[in-house]
């Protein structure tokens, strides 16, 4: 390592040492001087800084040690008076003093009191236990300064602070001026060396100047001046030699170039003469040249390329390339395009191009480029250009032209179709393939034969076409064939074809056009099927031109009459007239139908052979699109038949007139519409219409009650459709009404006829008036004895000796629970609940005997419940056989009662008799009627023995008069009051029953009191333990609560207690001062007493009088007595208050002053409310004795005061300089005294207002209250002394509670005194 | 009992007065009146002689308890022992340096001050408007430190002088019209 550090070490001294060499001489002289001007300087400044630090120490100690006392003292009175802010505040102030760190204030105990800055670490205080001065550290001061008032050390002040970081601020600052200093004599001393150096280096320079000059202009005659030193001179005129040497050389070279020059001249002209044939042969071509070099200069263009871009001459004489780069791209239609082929193009010199350019107005070109090569390295590119737009143009119109064609072909209106040579479709057009059912595109390249035509005709078809191909056929012939659709549909279609050549004129295919003809064939099938059915018509058909001229008649015609169509065509129809029918006839017929209406009628014509017939005919005329008649059409048919059938028909009804007049029913037809048709003569009798009178009428309306109409008329709507109804085919009995609207009952017999498609009724009617009035009275009998059988109260049944219920009323169904629906047809065997054996030996019994039967049956009824029944059973015969008839009468009622009577008596004997009561019943004259058995085990009596006394003997002789007074009450009012009496045991020992008591009705003896008795003797001991133990704890909680007071009530007695005991001391020291003057006073009497001189004493008296200050003892003595007096006083008073206070009292009321006793309570509690609340007392002026249990009210007023005290301080809190206030108050107000106590406390919430009297109820954490206080209040206020107590409170306001007592003891109290 | 009375107290919502606190803010105020009497300069005829003791008196109901001794244990003001005395409110007062009147005495104010009016003694209470109601030095609890009312009127007249470092803790006030000090 070593041997390479010090070569680098020389290496960079030998640098350093270059690099000053290579200077300017004049530098170099300067660099020496400031060198060494500068190392004098630096070493002074340091001298000068060493002594700064030394000055700068001591400064800095005065300094701290100063602000520390200065602090110390001010933080004397924070630390009096516990005021670490305002300490901190002081503190704060040594922020003036940035070199102080922080800054501590402790107290003795070494505890921070107040800091500034950042706090001093544990370790950094711990250095300084009892450290007092200045001590360094780590580049830190410490100081500790003791804070000292009235000789009491109050606490320490710690500073620490940073002197090392002043100390380089004020070295910082010495350093800028030593170096503002070193530069300054620098720079002195560097003008004063450059001055010198001129004279060093002023020659040399000069020939430096000169060696310059030569350089820069080559003129070698110049020379350098000599002066100066020795060294110098030498120097210049070697220089000199040199110079003189060099100008001789010069002048040869000139000549050499000369001769040069003139050959070059020579080999230009020889140049210039090829390019001027190069130039002629760019010019005589049609296209347009340019050549361009390898850095993009036009070398070459002719003339035609200059008019075939439009470009002026003057930019061509430019040569710019860009320029003409940026004219061409004006005219052409895709700039962007040509720039990038070009550009790609100089980008490749070696490629070449041939493509089209096209311009905005439309001109083609064509454009060549081939690099431009000499030998084998490109100089540049040649473009050629060539006009090509008018070839470009034909061919555009040639597309368009193609284009037209092509749309023609798409949207003609035919079917258009190219086949190949082949017969494969190469087009087919948008209708077409619509006809076909195919997408055209499907189509194309399909065989057209396979696909579209249907194979039974396909080969026929395909010959056609062959030939067709072949030429021997003329393509415009036409050809009708029918197609198979893609859905297999046939259509017709009627083609033309042409035959497409092609330029040598070879047939290649064909082009057809096609028309769907099948609509067209279609109609003309369907004519032809019309005039088929016409001639084949089974009725004779006429066609006349509008002149009646018969122009057509069908064979059925000829048929009829004999007259075939020729014979009959031209001729007018009246050839058939007969002259049977009337010429009016024919002259309606020919109004109706030249009128343009439809004539139908009849004719009786004659036959070409002479025979007559009828015919039937419709005439209508026939009319073409504009209305106009062009034909009559007559459709006749031979009806002849049907008429001879007709007159037969009216023979036969002739003939039946006859017989249904003759009838003894009555016989009535009705027609499809529901009128009469037919009305025999019988029928006029029963109805009273003449048959004039009932035909066309509606028979309903005309004989039916009009309350049926609407039933007949919807039975009859269904007939008149089907020929169906309710009635038809059957015999009714009806009401009927004649025609003097008499309602009578009829039968009717009704069938349905059809009579030419519509169905008529034919009904016999009998009038029934007779037979109805018979049967009617059977019914009215047959009615009353239901209604008897239904009505009776009595269940009735009538059953057969199988046991099945025949008849039943309501009644009946009612004791079995079941309905009478239910009940009838059923038999007794299903019946539930029957005791069916013996009902039916019963019914059996009564059957044999014939007679009646009685009998008392139980059963259970459908829902459960037994019933008594008291049955009677009758046998009798109906409809030939026996029957029994049930009489039934429910007994249950009855029974239940029964029972009922027996069961209540069972119970009372079963009570009494195992009671533990003491049950007596004892009548109007107090004799005991009943006593039960517990007067044996509870009094120890027999009560066998006790029955018949008096029932007075053994109550004890001081409840008789009272027991009786109640007796007599309860004998007289039918009340019985609860009554407490002692009794005697049968041992002897009283016993306390509480009785109770009933008027009960014996009957045979009369109103009796049955009388209830509890031996309550354990009861009333239990009563009385509770209440002794009760009263036990009220005073345990008393004497706790004056535990409680205790501490308070010490305090109390304390104050004066302390004052007392000070005075005391003040009176026993003031005694030790007054011990000489009583030994004077001694000497005084002494001498006296020896008759010595008194005179002698006054000085030693009067310096003891100085010395004893007399006068201060005169008035202080005195004062401190009074003071102790006063003190105990008041602690007489207060212990007089709890004297009070806690007396336990009498247990009976007394009379009380309620005002003393609540100033007690205040005296006693006072503590408690002292701090936090002042007592204002409203006392009424004169109280009332107020009888009361005075312990227990004081315990109640200290709860409630000390209530209000907590209360305030509450709501006062941490305040102590602001009190509440408690207000008692008493008043008399009529009959009761009044107490109130009123706090300013908060009050009380109101969800726990409802409470807070609860027993147990508190707010308080667990363990800290039973929440017995208020609760305890208002059992002593309300319970024991009839009173009430109240509260009336605000949130925010305060709590007032108001008790108010009674003046006279009132029944409340009487508890409160059994109680005791 | 006592639970009933709890139970009362906490049926008003109220909580158990706190007798510790009271120790707590007491020993604070006796250690603030003992500084006190050190940041106060009587006149020399104030004191019978240069070892004569600085009588504290503390008049009514004693709120320091043991504090104030404790206090005043080895303490001297100006080279004066100091001493502790407790007075009765209504007796006449002997001679005391400072006196505490106790709230007890609040409505005894007048009275209190009259004994002691012209006299060279520093009257110090925590009873509310103290210094406005003619005495002197009303200590002050605020944010749990001890602070004063001062009325300097009543200090001067008494020929004493209060250094100005308690003044910094202190509000001066003056007395309200129709108290016992205004002419």
């Amino acid at each position: 390592m070593k041997p390479s550090s010090t070569m680098g070490a020389r290496r960079g001294k030998l640098w350093l040492v270059r690099a000053f060499r290579q200077l300017p001489l004049r530098r170099q002289v300067v660099l020496a001087i400031g060198l060494a001007c500068g190392l004098a300087l630096l070493v002074s400044s340091i001298a000068m800084s060493l002594s700064a630090w030394g000055q700068f120490r001591g400064t800095f100690e005065r300094d701290l040690t100063a602000l520390a006392r200065i602090l110390a003292d001010q933080v004397q009175a924070p630390l009096a008076f516990n005021d670490p802010k305002g300490a901190t505040e002081l503190l704060a102030a040594l922020q003036s003093k940035p070199q102080v760190l922080s800054a501590i204030v402790q107290t003795p105990s070494r505890e921070m009191f107040a800091r500034y800055g950042a706090a001093m670490s544990a370790t950094q205080l711990a250095r300084f236990p009892q450290f007092r001065g200045l001590r360094y550290e780590a580049g830190q001061a410490y100081l500790a300064e003791p804070i000292v008032l009235e000789g009491t050390q109050l606490g320490r002040l710690l500073v620490r602070a940073d002197y090392r970081g002043e100390w380089r601020r004020l070295f910082l600052t010495q350093v800028a001026v030593m170096s503002l200093v070193l530069v300054g004599a620098l720079g002195l001393a560097s003008v004063a060396a450059f001055q010198l150096q001129r004279l060093v280096t002023s020659p040399i320079l000069r020939l430096t100047q000169a060696a310059r000059r030569i350089a820069a202009q080559r003129d070698y005659s110049v020379r350098v001046e000599q002066e100066g030193q020795a060294e110098v001179a030498v120097l210049t005129e070697a220089f000199n030699q040199m110079l003189e040497q060099i100008q001789a050389r010069d002048v040869a070279l000139q000549q050499a170039r000369d001769q040069l020059e003139q050959r070059v001249a020579e080999r230009t002209r020889e140049l210039a003469e090829s390019v001027s044939v190069l130039q002629a042969t760019l010019e005589s071509t049609a296209d347009g040249i340019l050549v361009v070099d390898t850095q993009q200069r036009v070398t070459q263009f002719n003339q035609r390329f200059a008019q075939m871009w439009r470009i002026p001459e003057d930019l061509l004489q430019t040569r710019d390339d860009r320029r003409l780069v940026a004219h061409m791209l004006d005219q052409l239609a895709d700039p962007d395009e040509f720039v990038r082929t070009v550009n790609d193009l100089y980008a490749r010199p070696e490629a070449e191009q041939h493509d089209l350019i096209r311009f905005k107005d439309g001109r083609v070109f064509e454009r060549f480029t081939t690099p431009q090569r000499v030998g084998e390295v490109c100089v540049g590119r040649v473009w050629s250009f060539r006009d090509i737009t008018q070839r470009v143009q034909t061919q555009q119109e040639l597309e368009r032209e193609r284009d037209r064609a092509r749309q023609y072909f798409e949207i003609a209106a035919v079917l258009m179709l190219v086949l190949d040579a082949d017969g494969r479709v190469v087009k087919v057009n948008a209708r077409g393939a619509q006809i076909l059912g195919w997408e055209a595109h499907e189509l194309m390249g399909c065989d057209w034969f396979e696909t579209c035509v249907p194979p039974e005709q396909r080969a026929a078809v395909r010959q056609v076409f062959d030939r067709l191909m072949a030429g021997e056929l003329e393509g415009t012939e036409h050809y009708e064939n029918e197609v198979l659709t893609k859905a297999g549909q046939r259509r017709l279609v009627r083609f033309h074809n042409a035959l497409i050549r092609d330029k040598a004129g070879n047939i290649i295919g064909t082009l057809s056009s096609g028309e769907d003809v099948t609509q067209q064939r279609r109609i003309e099938q369907q004519l032809r099927q019309l005039s088929r059915a016409v001639e084949q018509s089974p009725a004779s058909i006429v066609i006349t031109d509008p002149q009646g001229r018969i122009e057509y008649v069908n064979p059925r015609f000829t048929q009829v009459t004999g007259y075939s169509l020729e014979e009959v065509r031209g001729q007018n129809p009246r050839i058939l007239k007969s002259g049977e029918t009337p010429p009016e006839e024919y002259a309606r017929l020919w109004r109706t139908i030249t009128a343009g209406g439809e004539w139908r009628g009849e004719f009786h014509n004659r036959k070409k052979n002479g025979e007559l017939f009828w015919e039937s005919a419709v005439i209508c005329p026939i009319k073409d699109e504009t209305g106009r008649i062009t034909h009559f059409l007559g459709v006749k048919e031979d009806i002849t038949a049907r008429k001879a059938a007709e007159q037969a028909l009216r023979d036969n009804e002739a003939k039946l007139a006859a017989i249904t007049r003759s009838a003894q029913d009555g016989i009535i037809m009705m027609d499809s519409a529901g009128r009469v048709s037919f009305w025999n003569e019988a029928a006029e009798q029963i109805f009273g219409y003449t048959a004039d009178e009932a035909l066309g009428q509606e028979l309903h309306r005309l004989v039916a009650p009009e309350r049926f109409h609407p039933a007949y008329y919807r039975g009859f709507a269904v007939f008149q459709r089907t020929g169906q109804g309710p009635a038809v085919g059957r015999t009714l009995e009806l009401v009927a009404r004649r025609k003097d609207g008499q309602e009578f009952p009829v039968e009717l017999s009704l069938s349905a006829v059809q009579l030419q498609g519509a169905w008529h009724a034919v009904g016999v009617v009998r009038d029934i008036t007779a037979r109805k009035a018979a049967e009617q009275q059977v019914q009215d009998a047959l009615n009353f004895s239901h209604t008897l059988l239904q009505a009776s109260p009595i269940g009735i049944m009538a059953f057969r000796a199988s046991g099945q219920v025949v008849a039943a009323n309501e009644a009946m169904a009612d004791l079995l629970g079941c309905t009478l629906g239910h009940l009838q047809g059923s038999n007794l065997q299903e019946l539930s609940g029957w005791t069916v054996a013996r009902l039916q030996s019963a019914a059996e019994a009564a059957l044999a005997s014939g007679s009646t039967i009685r009998q008392e049956v139980t059963l259970t009824d459908r829902s459960g419940h037994v019933r008594w029944l008291a049955c009677r059973f009758v046998p009798f015969q109906f409809q030939g056989q026996a029957h029994v008839l049930g009489l039934f009468v429910d007994v249950t009622e009855q029974k239940q009662a029964e029972a009922a009577l027996r069961q209540s008596e069972a119970l009372f004997r079963l009570i009494s008799e195992n009671a533990a009561e003491l049950i007596s019943i004892v009548d109007r004259q107090g004799i005991r009627r009943y006593c039960s058995p517990s007067y044996k085990t509870v009094l120890g009596f027999e009560p066998e023995a006790l029955c018949g006394t008096e029932w007075h003997v053994g109550v004890h002789p001081e409840d008789v008069d009272r027991l009786r007074q109640a007796t007599e009450e309860a004998f007289r009012t039918g009340i019985c009051r609860t009554l407490e009496y002692r009794r005697q045991h049968k041992d002897g020992s009283w016993r306390v029953l509480e009785s109770t008591g009933a008027l009960i009705d014996q009957g045979p003896i009369g109103q009796c009191l049955l009388l209830v008795a509890r031996d309550v003797t354990e009861r009333k001991r239990a009563e009385a333990e509770r209440a002794a133990m009760q009263l036990q704890l009220q005073q345990a909680q008393k004497l706790e609560a004056i535990g409680r007071l205790a501490a308070g009530i010490a305090h109390e007695i304390n104050t004066p207690t302390q004052f007392i005991g000070d005075n005391l001391k003040f009176l026993k020291d003031t005694f030790n001062d007054l011990v000489p003057v009583l030994d004077v006073l001694d000497q005084v009497r002494q001498a006296e007493r020896r008759g010595g001189d008194l005179a002698a004493l006054v000085e030693p008296v009067r310096d003891l009088a100085a010395k004893v200050d007399v006068d201060y003892l005169r008035a202080e003595i005195p004062s401190a007595i009074a003071q102790s007096q006063e003190g105990v006083q008041r602690v007489t008073r207060i212990v007089q208050a709890m004297k009070e206070f806690s007396h336990p009292g009498s247990t009976e009321k007394t009379p009380a002053d309620l005002n003393r006793a609540l100033e007690t309570t205040l005296t006693i509690c006072r503590n408690e409310w002292k701090y936090v609340a002042e007592v204002v007392t409203d006392f009424e002026p004169d109280p009332p004795l107020v009888p009361c249990l005075t312990a227990e009210l004081n315990q109640v007023f200290l709860n409630l005061v000390v209530n209000a005290a907590q209360a305030i301080a509450e709501k006062v809190g941490d305040r102590r300089d602001a009190k509440g206030t408690i207000t008692v108050r008493t008043r008399r107000q009529g009959d009761w005294f009044e107490i109130q106590i009123a706090d300013t406390g908060p009050g009380i919430p109101e969800h726990v207002r409802p409470r807070i009297f609860e027993p147990f109820f508190t707010t308080k954490p667990v363990g800290k209250g039973t929440g017995q206080g208020l609760a305890l209040a208002r059992s002593i206020v309300v319970d024991k002394h009839g009173g009430t107590i109240s509260f009336d409170t605000q949130v925010g306001q305060g709590t007032t509670f108001t008790i108010r007592l009674p003046l006279q003891p009132t029944q409340a109290a009487a508890p409160a005194k059994k109680a005791a | 009992l006592a639970s009933s009375l709890l139970v009362a107290a906490a049926a008003a919502n109220a909580r158990p007065a706190e007798p510790f606190r009271a120790t707590a803010e007491y020993s604070l105020k006796a250690a603030v009146l003992v500084n006190l009497a050190k940041f106060t300069d009587w006149p020399t005829n104030a004191f019978a002689g240069p070892a004569a003791p600085l009588v504290i008196g503390v008049v009514g109901e004693d709120p320091f308890g043991p504090a104030l001794e404790e206090a005043a244990r080895a303490q001297t003001v100006a080279g004066h022992p100091v001493q502790v005395r407790r007075l009765s409110a209504t007796a006449p007062l002997p001679q005391v340096h400072v006196l505490f009147v106790s709230r007890s005495e609040q409505n005894r104010l007048p009275q209190v001050l009259e004994a002691v009016r012209g006299a060279p003694v520093l009257t110090v209470s925590d009873v509310t408007q103290f210094a406005r109601q003619g005495g002197m030095v009303n200590l002050v609890l605020r944010d749990e430190m001890v602070r004063f009312e001062v009325n300097l009127n009543s200090v001067e007249a008494a020929g004493l002088r209060l250094s100005s470092k308690v003044l910094k803790y202190a509000t001066l006030v003056a007395p309200t019209l129709g108290g016992p000090n205004t002419p």
